[in-house]
């Protein structure tokens, strides 16, 4: 018997996970509500769907499996009203957004569960600094070797998620200078990073045993790599995307991973070979840092003889965006890049948005109220309502 | 050439004046705190009140003229700066759909009054000393509720319905007492219409200079923008002036302050006016406020008052209890939840600054029923830090874990 199965599912269905703030409608920082939040939320079936975690002040929510972005919204908006009903019992907020501003890690209360307990007698404070909010989104594969190659194509497009999602500019009560400071956070973690050069799922097996044997793993949930492949699921798992401020957007991210996994799996365009995540990490800073203004070393074309050259993220999007076109199966997979090239074109992702927020009313405070408005109240991106 | 060294004239021992008083004041209350945070279910709090408390009237009797004088400043600005931050927990719109929390603090408010006012009679008190003693257990203490909630950062769902609990049942009871006032009253010395204009004056004009503050606040917060520094200067000037202006109106001051408190809260839609945390100077007034309210604490007539006195502490833990348990069902709260509220909503309000404005225009009727509000205050200010202490780190909401 297989010692670590991977369960098949339908190749490209998608499903996301979006952690959610919660903020005091106070002074909108962190609250600490989520364990009644929890259970305030109706009908009891949708409890299913939202789950606690690390710490009291953020909560997450699951979609179900889908075919397409469009019918992932509408889940969204049902999911979405029901924490807002809760939530307005409970007199607080909800936001989306990669990092709430200026909470203080310190204060943040670890959720009483015993994994969570665990989770902080094993890193410390780091625990608490994983306040951080985040989007994953899965894409569903036929089999583990499948997983195994498009958890390693999609890294090459981990710049494009982070810069598309960022939506943490302001940390610990200051800008950072990034566009998602967030990305910074999950570095920290020992298990953080990439997937090891392995390319097919028995080796997969093989290392993930290795590794629970020596006991520094108890299962997947300890790898915090940025893209996993989740064989419960039958899934690759994107973990790099700040929870945008807007469902819509959400949606567009998880439409666009959708179409690149079509394109990667059908066509097998990237050569997985030792040089491969040379430059992961420096390409992984120039969009955390500058977003769609960043710059990444973009690898040669297979076969082609030269060296890596520096590409304007932007340009990196748009080119594959255009490329996706002839993956696009419905009006929604071209929507999706339609709205994705404006945004990319236009560089106007949501830590866009936050700054200039800030810079028009002059507090991180009403930064945070604002997005907690967007996110409860619209659906699409303010840029493009 | 002569030569003078001028030397001046220094009387031995040292003179006490109000600065040496003050400091000394601030050092007895630390110490006192701190002999009591050595028990950890004791608040810092409580150490404050039993300074003071061995400092007032009620033991060595040392607070008195200019260090009364000075102490009362603090206080009277500690507690406009404690009702203010209380009264903005109450958000109008989030009452509107928790309309049972209303419910509750309604019918507490209710129960509490009638269950005193019932016992009080049925021992013997007049109608009308039962009836204003039971408008004074209303209120549950802004002042305790606050400290204890912010010396265990508590935050969260019982937290935030405590805080509006007690922004509101002071509310009620300060309405209660104007308006039932003029009809209770036992005052030879004035009459009805004069007893009624009192009442008028007082609620028509406290509402209107909240109101005012609320006008003058908010051009000069918007002017200032959102900068913490400038708005927090800001606050404590607009709150000292409105303090000033009430005491100079002869204005009912908590309920001028509440009013303002809760018009800034639901009427600033662009939220212009930030929240601010007071920090390490609000632990300066808050040291002084509890070692006032200590001091204000008595011992005396304690057998004649003593079953009063308990049939007072009952009546208000039994209508709090019993109306936070009969609602918890249709209110969502589990049973223990229920419980940890109506425990932190024990603390009875300190009455100092209503009952001496009211006992101003009311001598003869506030003679009559301030005793068992201070006896009651006695039981109450040392259980009530306890209570509530132990209610916010049960519910969970305590930072400190």
């Amino acid at each position: 018997m297989s010692p670590l199965p991977f369960a098949k599912s339908q190749p490209y269905t998608m499903g996301v996970e979006l952690e959610l703030q919660l903020l005091n409608r106070r002074n909108y920082n962190l609250a600490t509500d989520a364990v009644d939040l929890l259970a305030a939320i109706e009908p009891a079936a949708l409890k299913e769907q939202i789950k606690l975690e690390i710490t009291q002040g953020m909560i997450e929510l699951n979609s179900s499996i889908h075919q397409n972005a469009d019918t992932l919204i509408e889940e969204l908006k049902q999911l979405r009203d029901a924490i807002v009903t809760g939530a307005r019992r409970l007199n607080i907020d909800v936001a989306g957004g990669g990092a709430h501003p200026f909470q203080k890690w310190s204060e943040q209360r670890i959720t009483p569960q015993e994994r969570f307990h665990f989770l902080q007698d094993r890193y410390g404070y780091l625990a608490k600094t994983f306040t951080v909010f985040g989007q994953h989104i899965h894409i569903g594969v036929e089999s583990g070797d499948d997983a195994i190659y498009l958890a390693h194509g999609f890294a090459r497009f981990v710049p494009h998620f982070i810069a598309l999602s960022a939506a943490s500019p302001h940390y610990q009560g200051i800008d950072t200078a990034f566009d998602s400071a967030r990305s910074n956070v999950v570095s920290a973690f020992p298990l953080s990073g990439t997937l090891p050069l392995l390319h097919h799922w028995n080796e997969f097996e093989v290392y993930y045993e290795e590794l629970k044997h020596a006991e520094i793993i108890a299962s997947m949930k300890d790898f915090y790599w940025d893209i996993r492949p989740k064989p419960e699921y039958g899934t690759v798992e994107i973990r790099v995307c700040d929870t945008p401020l807007t469902l819509e957007h959400a949606a567009m991210l998880a439409g666009y991973a959708q179409l690149l996994a079509r394109w990667l799996i059908t066509e097998r365009p990237i050569e997985i070979d030792e040089n491969f995540y040379t430059l992961y990490q420096y390409n992984r800073f120039e969009a955390s840092r500058f977003g769609l203004h960043g710059a990444i070393a973009v690898p040669p074309a297979r076969d082609a003889k030269r060296h890596a050259v520096r590409m304007p993220i932007q340009l990196d999007i748009l080119e594959r965006l255009q490329d996706l076109q002839g993956y696009a199966e419905s009006d929604i997979d071209r929507f999706v890049l339609r709205r994705l090239s404006r945004m990319t074109y236009e560089r106007l992702n949501d830590a866009v948005w936050l700054r200039q927020t800030f810079d028009e009313r002059g507090s991180l405070n009403e930064m945070a109220r604002l997005a907690a408005t967007l996110w409860m109240e619209e659906t699409t991106s303010p840029f493009f309502r | 050439m002569p030569w003078n060294f001028p030397i001046p004239s220094v009387t031995l021992p040292i003179p006490w004046n109000p600065l040496i008083l003050f400091g000394t004041l601030l050092i007895s209350g630390l110490l006192g705190a701190q002999l009591i945070a050595r028990i950890s279910w004791i608040p810092r709090i409580s150490g404050y009140l039993l300074i003071g408390f061995i400092l007032g009237s009620g033991g060595l009797n040392w607070l008195t003229g200019d260090m009364a004088d000075v102490m009362r400043i603090f206080a009277d600005i500690a507690v406009a700066l404690t009702v203010y931050q209380l009264g903005r927990y109450v958000d109008l719109a989030w009452l509107v759909r928790e309309r049972w929390l209303l419910l509750n603090i309604v019918l507490s408010a209710l129960l509490t009054f009638g269950l005193t006012w019932y016992l009080l009679e049925r021992f013997g008190i007049s109608r009308s000393t039962a009836m204003l003693t039971g408008i004074f257990a209303i209120g549950t203490s802004p002042a305790i509720v606050m400290a204890v909630m912010r010396d265990l950062r508590a935050e969260g769902h019982i937290t935030r319905r405590l805080a509006a609990m007690s922004a509101l049942n002071n509310f009620i009871a300060l309405l209660a007492a104007y308006v039932l006032l003029p009809a209770l009253a036992s005052e030879k010395s004035a009459t009805a219409l004069t007893l009624i204009s009192h009442t008028a004056y007082s609620l028509g004009g406290s509402f209107l200079l909240a109101y005012c503050t609320y006008l003058l606040m908010m051009p000069l917060a918007r002017w200032l923008g959102r900068q913490r520094t400038q708005q927090f200067v800001l606050v404590i000037a607009i709150l000292t002036i409105t303090l000033g202006a009430a005491h100079a109106l002869h204005l009912p001051v908590l309920l001028t302050m509440l009013a303002f408190a809760i018009l800034s809260r639901n009427l600033d839609h662009r939220y212009d006016l930030m929240e601010l945390e007071f920090g390490i100077v609000g632990e300066l007034f808050i040291v002084l406020m509890f070692v006032s309210f200590g001091a204000s604490m008595q011992l005396r007539h304690w057998s004649s008052i003593a079953i009063p006195v308990l049939l007072v502490v009952a009546a208000r833990c039994v209508a709090i209890g019993t109306t936070t348990f009969a609602l918890a069902r249709p209110a969502r709260l589990s049973w223990k939840q229920a419980a940890w509220f109506s425990i932190g909503s024990l603390p009875l309000t300190e009455s100092g600054f209503g009952l001496i404005q009211i006992s101003a225009v009311y001598p003869n009727t506030t003679a009559e029923f301030v005793p068992f509000i201070v006896g009651s205050l006695f039981v109450l200010e040392i259980l009530g830090p306890i209570a509530t202490q132990f209610a916010l780190i049960k519910s969970g909401e305590c930072g400190h874990v």
